[in-house]
């Protein structure tokens, strides 16, 4: 009897997950499924305009993917890793460096209120308005230049923006300021999740703080850590509005500055080549893909994902 | 007692370069905040041709150019972004909220499929936009 | 709890359904929908239209009739103007009659691909005749010309380009005060003598330009065929070679500055035309001179312009070593007009009425398309710039007005102009070779106009 009545209220529940998880993937379908499946449909076509006219859309296959890898795919794949490399090593060494002074009772830091506000400031400009800063003060008659170059550091008139590897560490250093906040707040969550005992234990037994850091308070932080790592992949993948404005959209000097976004952008700009873009999309969602998996493996050990009972 | 004075030097030397630096990044961190603030202030020649560190005085006069300005309506532009923010805020949390509560609460059929779906999704649904 | 829940999130939807999808339905008044990228025109239009009656508070016109002018400004970041406009054209069939586009704005460097478009009206349809448009610069038809010879599109403005020089830097450098242009002129009459100046001006410290890309327009202006030939490969002209070539020789032998700060409309490049820069003339066109130039040559811009004031007063106007226009903007109409007579009226106005263009060129001191009405202000001999020391650069432009030799252009030109600097740059600063920065240039193409080749 009370099995039989068990059996039914189970299976009438049931039907309530489906309904609550339902508009999600109503939403989904039409607003993300669809466009997504378009576009990775054009990428099979050629599909761009010549003036008003448009050409297409006409299958060519593979002629999309094999346009975009012999055109400037890694070029910008190269441009985009070296620039978010040079952004995100500093950010993440600071921002471990923060998240632990933050957290740590017994240096008892005064102002950290403050200091945890303050950090997150530059993530609230915008790109723009970031970048057109950046172009003032870095710019040739600009105050950097004047200070640096009456102390005799660099020539006159340097031109910061217009060399390869100074731009570059402008656009990581902006990225860098952007970002180190977020992060930071994100780290200092996982640290503070971390069980205090633990890291008395650790003190009681003699190690160093260097040791509890590295063996007690990293390996706990794993799944943080690779989240921040992964956002910060994608994000970096992304990267456009930055380079876009410090360059005018050039990618200048001799194109070392094109990312892989300006190049999409590039591609729908001068042409409305959907075909291509397409193509170049579907490339940066596999890349994007198998680094994030990549990532995730080699950093945790499938922690992340605990099934629900 | 030489240990307890030498562990408290190390502590004041430690907190010394822990403010310094501190106070470093929040100068960097705030820099352009203020400098926006003070760029609003200069006229548009101004800005064109020079920077400065202290406050002008066009502030007013490119407020009062700004609200004019009948092709780039601002105030009807703030409150389209400000109606769009608080529908995606409310309907993004709640149907968040519920989605999460269904798979948290119910055992259905094809449960951990969604659950792994709805990562998924998550990762590359801003890329392919 | 959950039904209240429930009913909240419901009404939220439905508010925010409703706020998107209401859209104000105007009553059918008649109306002349107009875009552009930006209030130049509009501005105009306000000032000058005879039968302009106010601006409402939404931004729109009301004329006396009562038909109602709308304008849809798109600035020109990032090609957005483009991006809407052409949006916009394809999708007319289904937007009402009364909201359709009748007219737009275009600038030369993309004319061309609207002018060849079915999109665009020939002002023949409008019922604008030769004779009517007979006081015209010739070169300013020739640029809204489709292939099929059909005029498209017409101007208020032509633009020739001038060199606009320093006067206190020329009686410096020439030691002779009270030097007059003509003479400056003699001295740079052709690019060979060009040169030869710029050396004289290094010698005393002074550059001859601000930056890489100011003689750009003036060789770009007059190639003798377009960029793109009928094979869709990419001619480059021996113009542009030259370009390259005396542009080195600048950069190599400090005759310019370096960096991109003196890229055109760069800080540092504004800057050179104010009271601390070393530059002794700038490439101008008619509005550059009185917008832009002046502007920058004010020791306190707040101040008043008058003599005293910076530089000015201090600049003159010559031809240069070689004629040439830059930009300029066109009126198009459409073929889902529904305003016919109006659009011809407004053409007419701003591009036959010699009354109201003379106007607008003694008050804005804007070079207009009407060379009678320029021809009298050119022989008016109490007419002056004070700006330019009181020099007549009427006369000056009405003279190179008539020998722009235009060259013929192809729907790719902003593309490649835009492309050949960037790639230059690098090869100027001398931090990349010449091979280098061809190569960069082809990419470059490549991902911008994908079927575009070069030319074997």
């Amino acid at each position: 009897m009370l099995k039989s009545k068990n059996k039914k209220k189970s299976i009438s529940y049931e039907k309530w997950g489906y309904y609550f998880i339902a508009p999600f993937f109503i939403i989904y379908a039409i607003f993300g499924l669809l466009p997504m499946i378009s576009t990775i449909r054009y990428s099979f076509y050629e599909f761009y305009s010549e003036g008003l006219n448009t050409i297409g859309p006409n299958f060519n296959g593979l002629n999309n993917y094999v346009s975009v890898l012999t055109g400037d795919f890694f070029l910008a794949l190269k441009n985009t890793a070296i620039i978010w490399v040079m952004g995100f090593v500093p950010q993440i060494i600071v921002s471990l460096l923060l998240a632990v002074w933050f957290t740590n009772n017994r240096l008892k830091l005064k102002g950290t209120a403050f200091f945890k506000s303050v950090i997150y400031m530059p993530n609230l400009v915008m790109a723009a308005a970031f970048s057109m800063i950046f172009f003032m003060l870095f710019g040739q008659s600009g105050p950097i230049v004047t200070m640096l170059s009456s102390w005799g550091v660099i020539p006159e008139k340097f031109d910061f923006l217009g060399k390869v590897w100074e731009s570059r560490s402008l656009m990581a250093i902006m990225n860098f300021l952007m970002w180190y906040g977020n992060t930071t707040i994100l780290l200092m969550a996982g640290i503070m999740g971390i069980d205090q005992s633990l890291i008395e234990a650790a003190e009681v037994d003699g190690a160093s703080s260097r040791q509890i850091f590295f063996r007690v308070t990293m390996p706990l932080l794993k799944p943080i850590f690779v989240y921040v790592v992964i956002t910060s992949l994608i994000g970096g993948i992304q990267l456009y509005d930055i380079p876009q404005i410090i360059t005018n959209g050039t990618g200048s000097p001799n194109r070392q500055n094109i990312t892989l976004m300006m190049y999409l952008q590039t591609l729908i700009k001068g042409s409305n080549n959907y075909g291509m873009a397409g193509a170049l999309s579907v490339l940066i969602f596999i890349l994007t893909g198998t680094l994030s998996v990549f990532v995730f493996r080699s950093i945790s050990k499938n922690e992340l994902v605990s099934v629900k009972r | 007692m030489d240990k307890n004075k030498l562990y408290k030097v190390n502590t004041i030397a430690k907190k010394t370069f822990i403010y310094a630096f501190l106070i470093m990044l929040a100068i960097i961190s705030i820099m352009p905040f203020y400098l926006l603030i003070v760029n609003s202030t200069m006229s548009h020649q101004e800005i064109s041709t020079s920077y400065s560190f202290v406050f002008k005085d066009s502030f007013l006069s490119n407020f009062q150019k700004m609200v004019a300005d009948t092709n780039n309506k601002i105030f009807t532009a703030a409150r389209n972004s400000l109606i769009i923010s608080l529908g995606t805020a409310a309907l993004a949390t709640y149907f968040s909220a519920a989605t999460a509560y269904g798979i948290h609460m119910y055992n259905f059929k094809g449960k951990k499929a969604a659950f792994i779906f709805i990562l998924t999704v998550f990762k590359i649904n801003t890329d392919m936009a | 709890m959950k039904g209240f829940k429930k009913v909240f999130a419901l009404l939220i939807v439905l508010v925010t359904a409703f706020v998107l999808i209401s859209c104000d339905k105007d009553k059918a008044e008649k109306k002349l929908v107009i875009r552009a990228w930006n209030d130049e025109f509009q501005g105009l239009f306000r000032k000058y239209y005879p039968d302009f009656k106010e601006t409402k508070a939404d931004g729109t016109d009301v004329l006396k009739d009562g038909t109602i002018v709308k304008w849809v400004i798109v600035a020109n970041e990032n090609n957005a103007y483009q991006i809407a406009l052409d949006e916009a054209l394809k999708n007319q069939e289904s937007v009402y009659e009364e909201e359709r586009i009748d007219m737009f704005l275009v600038e030369a460097d993309y004319a061309l691909k609207y002018v060849d478009s079915d999109y665009s009206l020939p002002v023949a349809d409008l019922g604008i005749t030769t004779d009517d448009l007979k006081n015209q610069y010739a070169y300013t038809q020739k640029v809204m010309t489709s292939s099929d010879g059909k005029l498209k599109g017409l101007s208020w403005q032509a633009t020739p380009g001038l060199y606009a020089y320093r006067q206190d830097i020329a009686e410096e450098v020439f030691g002779k005060v009270g030097i007059t242009p003509e003479e400056v002129q003699a001295k740079i009459s052709d690019w060979t003598k060009f040169e030869a100046v710029a050396a004289q001006m290094k010698a005393k410290g002074y550059t001859m330009l601000a930056g890489n890309d100011d003689a750009y327009r003036t060789f770009s202006n007059n190639v003798s065929a377009p960029w793109v030939n009928a094979n869709k490969e990419i001619v480059v002209d021996q113009n542009i070679l030259n370009w390259i070539e005396q542009t080195k020789r600048f950069a190599d032998a400090g005759y310019n500055n370096q960096g991109a700060d003196y890229a055109l409309w760069g800080p540092g490049w504004q800057k050179e035309q104010g009271p601390t820069g070393k530059t002794f003339g700038f490439f101008y066109s008619t509005w550059g001179i009185n917008f832009t130039l002046m502007g920058n040559s004010l020791g306190d811009s707040k101040a008043e312009k008058k003599v005293g004031n910076g530089l000015f007063g201090k600049y003159r106007v010559v031809t240069g070593p070689q004629s040439y226009y830059w930009g300029g903007s066109w009126l198009v109409s459409t073929k889902f007009t529904d305003q016919k007579d109006l659009v011809k009226d407004i053409m007419m106005k701003f591009t036959f009425d010699k009354d109201i263009m003379k106007s607008i060129t003694l008050d804005t001191l804007d070079y207009t398309n009407n060379k009678v009405a320029m021809g009298e202000i050119a022989n008016d001999p109490t007419y002056g710039s004070a700006f330019l020391g009181g020099q007549n650069h009427i006369k000056l432009f009405a003279e190179a007005a008539e020998k722009i030799d235009l060259k013929t252009l192809s729907i790719y030109d902003q593309g490649l102009n835009e492309g050949i600097q960037t790639a230059m740059k690098g090869y100027f600063a001398g931090d990349i070779t010449l091979e280098k920065a061809w190569e960069n240039f082809y990419d470059g193409i490549k991902a911008l106009y994908p079927s575009l080749k070069k030319k074997s």
